[in-house]
């Protein structure tokens, strides 16, 4: 039940962006916007590998929670990087903000879990987030990207993303 | 006295400067991309070094066709890590390369591989 909950969870999230995408009132982000659903899109996912780590001893686990790990925390090393280049400061915005108020419901049942329990309840989250942060990048922070080094950059870990999904999938077959 | 005219002394020097370091090449190697890409000039029958290139998540080509004895060269350009590993039983693999590191192997037989970090990514070596 709980699962099905961080799910819900996430599924708003995707649907809240998807919904923002395809909606007339398509929330308009500035790049400084952009950059900081970016940055945070990617914390998210290091703080959720940092509850698996800390509460999983499964060794697919932990491997996949080091990789999403490094993989991005190297993202926002570039985005950062990027947005020193431009001189342009990350901007908290309606998305941002949503995001992290999802991920903190999310964050809360990840931690009320143990064992195989927690485990297929982490890999389960992350088929779900990886699915709704490809639908955002895609759908809302490209197309609202005007800085062409910026959009470069968006488009540029859609790849890992869909590599991530992919590992993820794999990994959720050994927990059904 | 033998005089030794000009274009004797610059074939001298061409031959030195072609002669190959000696490397081990039973050895796989890590190194920066510059020191591996600068290859001597190849004669016909010398083995070749291959090159697969890490990038947006794959291996690029993911299968190449070489003969016994050739080196295949990874070279990282991706924004992550990753490494090269060998599939079915993991007999062989690289370290972790970050951007802009490189590998490398002398090919004997047949091989399949992946990225032990994204374990999706995979490649595979066909001896002809």
């Amino acid at each position: 039940m709980k699962n099905l909950k961080t799910l819900t969870t996430v599924f708003v999230s995707a649907s809240f962006l998807a919904g923002s995408v395809c909606a007339q009132e398509n929330p308009k982000l500035s790049d400084p916007e952009v950059a900081h659903v970016a940055v945070v899109a990617n914390q998210i996912d290091i703080a959720y590998a940092a509850i698996a780590k800390e509460k999983s001893k499964d060794a697919d686990i932990l491997k996949f929670a080091e990789t999403m790990t490094n993989d991005h925390n190297a993202v926002i090393n570039q985005a950062s990087a990027l947005v020193k280049k431009l001189n342009v400061t990350p901007k908290e915005n309606s998305v941002s903000q949503k995001l992290l108020a999802d991920a903190e419901q999310t964050k809360k049942s990840l931690r009320a879990k143990s064992g195989k329990e927690f485990n297929k309840a982490y890999i389960d989250n992350e088929v779900a987030y990886h699915k709704a942060v490809i639908g955002a990048v895609e759908g809302l922070l490209i197309p609202e990207a005007e800085n062409g080094e910026l959009k470069a950059l968006l488009q540029n870990i859609v790849p890992a993303l869909k590599t991530h999904l992919e590992h993820a999938e794999m990994v959720q077959k050994m927990y059904k | 006295m033998i005089e030794i005219g000009r274009p004797v002394i610059f074939i001298i020097l061409l031959f030195f400067s072609c002669t190959p370091a000696s490397k081990k090449d039973s050895e796989a190697k890590q190194d920066s991309v510059e020191d591996d890409i600068a290859e001597p000039p190849r004669q016909q029958d010398e083995p070749k070094t291959h090159i697969v290139e890490i990038k947006q998540m794959k291996f690029e080509p993911a299968e190449i066709k070489v003969h016994k004895g050739d080196r295949v060269l990874w070279i990282n350009k991706d924004i992550t890590n990753h490494d090269v590993t060998e599939l079915s039983k993991k007999a062989w693999a690289s370290s972790p390369l970050s951007t802009g590191q490189s590998w490398s192997m002398t090919v004997t037989q047949s091989e399949d591989y992946f990225c032990n970090l994204h374990q999706v990514m995979k490649g595979k070596i066909i001896v002809e």
